[in-house]
């Protein structure tokens, strides 16, 4: 069904190869009008390669993008048209003022009119020092301006590496309400690649993992946490720690125990919980707390790529 | 296109933001216009032969320091009647003989600048104002030192032989005093038919002086004008010897005129005429103004070549380097376009920094000299001569004279596509820029021609082949420092125009290929 609906972008097999390491190698994905869409994997996943393929940057050795409906390699005008972006970090002309920056770049969309301009900058909360060259901006400042500049011609596709480096978390706060917006009130697609994997639970509508070049995983993210949630961490404090290991090994219920102090962890399904504390209790240990630990993004991230790598 | 309009405003506002090329063209600027106002204040205004100072007053102080230094030469006089046998018949003459270490040259300054305190009239004809007394009073000295010098013979060894060359001296000093002291050119170009061929220098043939006097018959000529007049007359001669052999010069080899050639010759025989007819275009101010504009065309050409360098060398390295390329990659806009409009803008900016610093000069110059001493660029048309401001045949001839450093420049862009760094764009362009001079250095040494006519763009100058009259309006011109116009291929225009076209073309060529078809990480 996917594929009948219109996609804003489209990713088919896209295959980069730098050497003999396969950077990408045949990603395939599509993202969708309405939708915000995180791109998630380790250092050196290929996150950016698939990107700088998007935009235009460089030039795969196989597979095709298609924005908005164009092929990007037949139909670039058309196809960058609808694409706005900040790839890495938002490198701007350090010596014309916010403004003259986002100027530059509307004359290359075509009629773009002042106002417009006035009201992204507005938007980023940047509209006071619009008129500042961008060399005395702090990183901060500068990743509204690019996200200002990105989205002055309302792009239909909007894709950002890492946008909120450099933000504080009220600014963090407000990205997310623009992202969200955007996205769902104007109808157009987001996608985003960031390292603060708490910031996609709370931002992102699908997920796309990314792992040595190979898309590992695309998923709704209600999908990723009820994963999360029926394979959760649990930890209880228990008056014997030596004897509530042995009985929830004998139970065959609890995967990976582990005991710190007078507490032992391990991964239960919700729906054994209460049989585990009955054993526990009839086995002759106290039990004086059951806590559920909160599941991240994280941890599922492991799971599908495998585990036992370094998270960004 | 009106993609390409917008990068191209783009790039233009980029480049005019730029703090390291906002410098460069400051300092380009600064040179080209302040370089001869400074040069006329530090050196004072240009007035040697016309300076006010009292000559009778400077002569005598002269010849004071002349007495003090015979005596400390050790200067003596003796005398004695000497008997030498002149076609048989025994002579016996009372002569003179000077003893003393290097005494000629103070001895005849002493004896004629005595005579002049006595004698001459330096109101009505000053000597260091007007030529015709200027050229006199030095042939006068001139033949008074040979005179002198046969005096430090000794006695014995004087014979027939030596005082018909003392009788001939003594003629020619004579003649030559009434050029000085009746100023008149007749009498001149008597004293000059006494030296032998080879004394006239390459100025003073009985002939040139006599063409000269016809132009300036009461002798009110300025010293400089009369110099620069005998220039363009010995110019008239060399070409027109030249005309008559059918041959030119090339480095060390002669070379068959084409009729080409013989067509630019005749022009230029009609271009001096003109000059020497009508020498009040060329007075010595005026020769002192093209003099500045070409100095500092020299000068501001080198700052013109950093700044064009500078401009064209960074336009994608720096953009790579900062990562502001970004941008322009991700807009709608394919990459032969942003590489045409950053093209655009670095032609633009060649075209305009040339003009401008070619306007700045001749303005520099018309403050420091006054703008009525800008003579115009002459050139001949339909069998005339015509004339152009100076301003206009100057800046189109700086733009063409400009072509090797616009090469370069775009030397620099291939670089910069090639290499994404700008410090090792910017600086191979200009290494490899001065490098060319080397060429240039070695045209001048004993190498064979046939290796120099191979070195690159050797007799690719397409200004001294579209200017061919340039050279005439400044002395001693050798038009630019990439100019191999020497070389005995002397290859014809369309070849030179051909030849630069196809090594501008394939640089061009690299430095698209280099920024459309690679990936930018």
């Amino acid at each position: 069904m996917a594929e009948e609906k219109q996609t804003a972008l489209s990713i088919k097999n896209v295959t980069k190869i730098y050497g003999k390491k396969k950077a990408a190698d045949h990603v395939t994905f599509d993202i969708y009008p309405g939708e915000i869409f995180g791109f998630l994997g380790p250092n050196g996943a290929g996150k950016t390669t698939v990107i700088k393929s998007i935009l235009g940057f460089i030039f795969p050795d196989e597979g095709d993008v298609f924005i908005n409906g164009y092929n990007v390699k037949t139909d670039y005008e058309k196809a960058m048209a609808s694409v706005g972006g900040i790839v890495e970090n938002p490198e701007m002309y350090t010596n014309l003022s916010a403004r003259k920056n986002i100027e530059m770049y509307a004359r290359l969309h075509g009629n773009i009119p002042k106002s417009r301009i006035d009201e992204v900058l507005s938007d980023v909360g940047l509209a006071a020092r619009a008129k500042d060259p961008v060399r005395k901006y702090s990183l901060g400042m500068k990743q509204r301006i690019g996200l200002a500049q990105a989205m002055v011609h309302k792009p239909k596709l909007l894709i950002l590496d890492e946008p909120t480096n450099g933000l504080d978390p009220t600014g963090i706060h407000q990205l997310r309400d623009v992202l969200k917006k955007y996205a769902h009130e104007d109808g157009a697609a987001v996608m985003v690649s960031s390292h603060i994997l708490s910031e996609m639970q709370l931002l992102c509508d699908r997920v796309g993992i990314i792992n040595n070049g190979k898309l590992m995983s695309v998923c709704p993210m209600d999908e990723l946490t009820s994963q999360m949630n029926s394979a959760s961490s649990y930890s209880i404090r228990v008056s014997d720690t030596e004897l509530a290991e042995k009985i929830l090994q004998d139970s065959g219920k609890a995967n990976k125990p582990e005991t710190n102090d007078d507490v032992i962890t391990a991964e239960i399904n919700k729906e054994d919980i209460a049989s585990i504390v009955r054993l526990l209790v009839t086995g002759g240990v106290d039990i004086s707390e059951v806590r559920k630990n909160e599941s991240s993004l994280e941890e599922i991230f492991l799971q599908v790529t495998g585990g036992g790598i370094d998270i960004e | 296109m009106n993609k390409i309009k917008a990068l191209y405003v783009n790039e233009m506002i980029k480049i005019f933001h730029r703090p390291a090329v906002i410098i460069v063209a400051a300092v380009a600027l600064c040179i080209s216009f302040l370089f001869p106002i400074l040069l006329m204040i530090v050196e004072g205004p240009y007035d040697f032969y016309n300076e006010e100072t009292n000559e009778r007053e400077k002569i005598e102080s002269s010849l004071k320091d002349y007495e003090k230094d015979l005596i400390n030469a050790g200067f003596k006089t003796t005398k004695q009647d000497v008997t030498i046998e002149v076609d048989g018949q025994k002579k016996t003459i009372p002569m003179t003989l000077y003893i003393g270490n290097d005494i000629p040259n103070l001895l005849s300054n002493k004896i004629v600048y005595e005579d002049l305190l006595a004698n001459y009239d330096f109101a009505k004809y000053p000597t260091r104002k007007t030529w015709l007394a200027h050229i006199a009073l030095v042939r006068y000295n001139n033949f008074e030192l040979k005179r002198i010098n046969l005096e430090m013979t000794p006695f014995e060894e004087r014979d027939a032989e030596w005082l018909k060359e003392y009788d001939r001296f003594t003629a020619a000093r004579d003649v030559a005093r009434k050029a000085l002291f009746e100023h008149d050119y007749k009498y001149y170009i008597e004293a000059v038919k006494y030296l032998e061929q080879g004394d006239y220098g390459s100025d003073y043939t009985p002939e040139m002086i006599k063409r000269l006097a016809d132009t300036d018959p009461n002798g009110e000529l300025g010293v400089e004008d009369g110099y620069y007049i005998l220039y363009y007359l010995s110019q008239l001669q060399e070409t027109q010897s030249k005309l008559d052999a059918g041959l030119d010069a090339a480095g060390n080899l002669p070379r068959i005129l084409t009729e080409e050639k013989k067509e630019i010759l005749r022009n230029t025989i009609k271009i001096l005429n003109y000059e020497i007819d009508n020498h009040n275009i060329y007075d010595e101010k005026s020769t002192v103004a093209l003099t500045l504009v070409y100095l500092t065309g020299k000068i501001s050409g080198y700052a013109l070549l950093v700044l064009l360098i500078l401009i064209a060398g960074s336009s994608v390295s720096q953009e790579m380097a900062t990562g502001s390329i970004k941008s322009l990659i991700i807009a709608p806009v394919k990459r032969w376009k942003i590489f045409t409009a950053k093209l655009l803008s670095i032609v633009t900016c060649m075209v305009v920094a040339s003009v401008v610093l070619t306007l700045c000069s001749i303005i520099g110059t018309g403050f420091a000299c006054g703008f009525d001493k800008l003579p115009p660029y002459l050139y001949v048309s339909g069998g005339a001569v015509k004339a152009v401001p100076l301003f206009l045949g100057k800046i189109i001839f700086d733009l063409v004279n400009n072509i090797p450093t616009f090469f370069y420049a775009f030397v620099g862009f291939m670089i910069s596509c090639y290499t994404k760094n700008t410090g090792v764009s910017v600086g191979t362009a200009i290494g490899l820029s001065l490098f060319h001079e080397v060429p240039s250095m070695l045209q001048s040494s004993d190498l064979p021609q046939r290796i120099l006519d191979f070195t690159p763009l050797a007799g690719m100058d397409i200004a001294s082949k579209l200017f061919p009259y340039y050279s005439l309006m400044v002395a001693d011109e050798d038009f630019d420092m990439f100019s191999l116009s020497n070389s005995s291929f002397d290859n014809s225009l369309m070849f030179c125009t051909v030849y630069i076209i196809v090594i501008c073309f394939t640089v061009l060529f690299i430095a698209f290929e280099q920024f459309s078809k690679k990936d930018i990480q």
